[in-house]
C-alpha cells in the first residue's frame, strides 16, 4: 500500500513541478527558437538587447563585487558575536522579508532628486536615483543576505583557535585572512557569490521603481523582457528570457557542484 | 628565557576577574605545569603569556624584556592548543612549515628545518596527509613540530593531552618532556590533571580562581602544601573540621597539637593524606573504627572506614594487606602525618 503511495505521491510531485517549471521553460526556449537561430541571434544582438544585458552584467559585477567586500566583514562580525551582532544580523536578514519594490521604493525616498540625501548627492554631481548607482544599491540591498548567510555556518564552525595559531607563528590579520581563512571558506563564499549572481540577474522589481526604466539608459535585462513583452515584441522578449534562464540554469548546475564540495570542506573540519 | 609576572590582573569585559593580581617567576629551561580546577585562570595566564589576551593590569616579562603590550606575532612562542588547531586545509608540511614562512625562512632552509623536526617527531612518511587523516596523537605530534619550527624561547602547551587516550597520553607526556630537554626551551603547560603536573613539570604553580595558591617542586606542593586548597587539591586527602581545645585538636583517638598562635574554641581544617594512616587490627571495643569497604588499586589498596563518629576516611594499605582490612573488619587508627590550616 505505502509503496503505491510512494508512486502516486512522486508521480503528483513531478506533473506539478512540469506544469509549473519545466513546461514555463521549454515554452519560452520553443518561443525563442521558433522562427529559427536567425531571428534568435538577431534579437539578442539588437542595440537595446546589447545594452540590456551588459547593463545586468555590470550591476552584477558591481554587487559580487560589494557584497563581498561587505558581506565577509559582516559574517565574521555575527560569527564572532561580536558586539550588536544581532542588529546586524536582522538588517541582513530584512531584504529577504521586504518586497524588492518597496525596498526600491525606500530608496527612491532616500536618494531621490527631493530627499534631502538625493539633492546633496545631485548637488555634487552624484545622481543615484534613475540611474546606474541607485540600480546598483537596489540589486545589493537584496542580495546582501547570500554571502553573509553561507559563510557565518563555516566561520563557526572553524572557530578562532587556527587564526590563533597563525598570529602565534608570526601572521599578521591580512596574512591570517590570506592563508587561513579565505582557503577554508571558498566554498562558502563561491556558493554565497552564485546565489547573488542568481538573484542579481533575476532582479526586477526593486530595479523597475529605482530605475525608471529608461530605455538604453537604465534597462536591465529584466526591464527588457518586461517592456519587450508589454510592446507585444514577442521573439525579442523570449529571446532575452531564454537567455537569462539558461545563465540559470548553468548557475544552478555550478550551486549543486559548490554544495557538493562545500560540504566536503565543512566535513573536513 | 625567564618569564615574569607582576601584579597581573584580567577582567572580562562582564567584570568577571579571572586572574587576581598574579605575581610568579619562571627560570629558563624550566618546564612548568599551570595545575588547577576549571576557572582557576591558568588558560588565561598561558594566553596573556602568548600575547592573546591581554592584562587588565600588571606586566609581563619575557627574557627580561616587557612583552606586556607586544602583539603574539612578535612575542616569539609556541604554542600547542587543546585541539590542536591545524590549518585543515594544509597538509603536516604546509603546516610545520607555516611559520618559517612568515619569518620568509629561506626555502632551503625551511625545508632543512620541517624535514628534521618531521623525523624527530617520526612524522616523515605522513608530510603530504592532511590532518583529518592522522590520528589525536600525530595530530599533537604535528601541533608540536609547527610550534617548534620558528624555534621559539617558549613554548606552551593548553592541556595538550587532554583529548588523548590515556595510553597514548602517558607516551606523550614522555615525548613532550623529552622535546623540552632536548631543544632547551622554557615550557609552561596548563593541566587540571594533578598526576599530569607533578610527573611531567619541574615546578608547579597551583592556581585557585585566580589566585597563585603556591608555586613549587612537585614534592613541596604535594609534601608541603602551603593551603588548605594545595592540601585538598593535590593528591587525595581526608580534609575535617576540628575546634581546638587547649592548643590541641582531636584525630582518631590521637590529641593533636595546633600552632600556639590559634586561640582555642577556633576551627581549623586538619588534612590526613591517605597515605598517612597506619591501621591496627582491634577489638570492637578499642577501635576507633570499622572497615567499611576496600579497593585494589594496584600497589595499593583503598580502604574507606567509618569513625565511631561516623567520619568515612580513605586510608592507603598495601595490597599485600589487603585481606586483613575486609568490610566489617574492627581498626585501631594511628595517623602518622598531618596538615593544619585555618579554617
Amino acid at each position: 500500500m505505502s509503496k503505491v503511495w510512494t508512486v502516486v505521491g512522486t508521480s503528483i510531485a513531478y506533473v506539478w513541478l512540469l506544469l509549473l517549471v519545466g513546461v514555463p521553460f521549454a515554452a519560452v526556449l520553443v518561443g525563442a527558437l521558433a522562427g529559427g537561430w536567425g531571428p534568435f541571434w538577431q534579437s539578442v544582438t539588437s542595440q537595446e538587447a546589447l545594452f540590456a544585458l551588459r547593463m545586468t552584467g555590470e550591476i552584477t559585477g558591481v554587487t559580487l563585487l560589494v557584497n563581498l567586500v561587505l558581506g565577509l566583514p559582516m559574517a565574521f562580525w555575527i560569527a564572532r558575536r561580536a558586539p550588536g551582532w544581532r542588529m546586524v544580523q536582522w538588517l541582513v536578514e530584512l531584504p529577504l522579508s521586504v518586497s524588492p519594490v518597496v525596498a526600491g521604493l525606500a530608496l527612491i525616498v532616500v536618494y531621490g532628486p527631493n530627499a534631502f540625501i538625493g539633492a546633496f548627492l545631485l548637488h555634487i554631481h552624484v545622481k543615484v536615483a534613475f540611474a546606474f548607482p541607485g540600480m546598483v544599491l537596489a540589486t545589493i540591498f537584496v542580495t546582501l543576505p547570500f554571502i553573509v548567510h553561507e559563510t557565518v555556518p563555516a566561520i563557526r564552525a572553524i572557530g578562532d583557535t587556527q587564526e590563533q595559531a597563525a598570529y602565534v607563528l608570526g601572521a599578521s590579520p591580512w596574512r591570517t585572512l590570506w592563508r587561513v581563512w579565505l582557503p577554508q571558506l571558498k566554498w562558502s563564499i563561491l556558493y554565497g557569490l552564485a546565489l547573488t549572481t542568481a538573484r542579481s540577474l533575476g532582479e526586477f522589481g526593486a530595479v523597475l521603481v529605482v530605475s525608471g526604466s529608461i530605455v538604453m539608459v537604465t534597462e536591465t535585462a529584466t526591464l527588457f523582457v518586461y517592456q519587450a513583452s508589454v510592446n507585444n515584441e514577442m521573439q525579442a522578449a523570449y529571446a532575452v528570457s531564454a537567455l537569462l534562464a539558461l545563465a540559470s540554469f548553468a548557475l544552478i548546475l555550478l550551486l549543486q557542484f559548490l554544495k557538493r564540495a562545500g560540504g566536503r570542506n565543512l566535513r573536513d573540519h | 628565557m625567564t618569564i615574569e609576572f607582576v601584579g597581573v590582573e584580567n577582567i572580562y569585559p562582564g567584570g568577571a576577574r579571572s586572574v587576581r593580581g598574579v605575581s610568579f617567576q619562571i627560570r629558563e629551561g624550566e618546564m612548568v605545569g599551570l595545575l588547577g580546577p576549571s576557572g582557576s585562570g591558568k588558560t588565561t595566564i598561558l594566553r596573556i603569556i602568548a600575547g592573546l589576551e591581554r592584562p587588565t593590569k600588571g606586566d609581563v616579562w619575557i627574557g627580561g624584556k616587557r612583552v606586556t603590550d607586544l602583539p603574539p606575532q612578535k612575542r616569539n612562542v609556541g604554542l600547542v592548543f587543546q585541539n590542536y588547531a591545524l590549518f585543515q586545509h594544509m597538509t603536516v608540511y604546509d603546516n610545520v612549515s607555516f611559520g618559517l614562512r612568515e619569518k620568509r625562512v629561506p626555502k632551503d632552509e625551511m625545508d632543512a628545518r620541517v624535514r628534521e623536526l618531521l623525523r624527530f617527531m617520526r612524522l616523515e612518511s605522513y608530510a603530504n596527509r592532511f590532518p583529518h587523516e592522522l590520528s589525536g596523537g600525530q595530530q599533537q605530534r604535528v601541533a608540536l613540530a609547527r610550534a617548534l619550527a620558528p624555534r621559539p624561547q617558549v613554548l606552551l602547551f593548553d592541556e595538550p593531552f587532554a583529548a588523548i587516550d590515556t595510553q597514548i597520553r602517558r607516551e606523550l607526556r614522555t615525548f613532550v618532556r623529552q622535546v623540552h630537554d632536548e631543544m632547551g626551551v622554557t615550557s609552561v603547560f596548563v593541566t587540571h590533571d594533578q598526576e599530569e603536573a607533578l610527573e611531567v613539570a619541574d615546578r608547579v604553580l597551583v592556581l585557585h580562581e585566580g589566585n597563585v595558591e603556591q608555586f613549587g617542586t612537585p614534592e613541596e606542593v604535594y609534601e608541603k602544601p602551603g593551603t588548605l586548597f594545595v592540601a585538598s587539591f593535590i593528591g587525595e586527602s581526608n580534609v575535617w573540621t576540628r575546634a581546638v581545645q587547649n592548643g590541641r585538636i582531636e584525630v582518631a583517638g590521637a590529641a593533636l597539637p595546633v600552632d600556639p598562635a590559634v586561640s582555642d574554641g577556633s576551627e581549623v581544617a586538619v588534612v590526613v593524606r591517605p597515605k598517612d594512616v597506619e591501621l591496627q587490627p582491634a577489638s570492637e571495643r578499642e577501635a576507633h573504627a570499622q572497615v567499611v569497604r576496600s579497593a585494589f588499586k594496584g600497589s595499593y589498596s583503598a580502604c574507606w572506614i567509618r569513625t565511631k563518629d561516623g567520619e568515612v576516611w580513605e586510608v592507603h594499605v598495601p595490597s599485600a594487606d589487603r585481606h586483613r582490612w575486609s568490610p566489617g573488619a574492627w581498626v585501631h587508627m594511628n595517623v602518622t602525618r598531618w596538615f593544619i590550616f585555618p579554617r
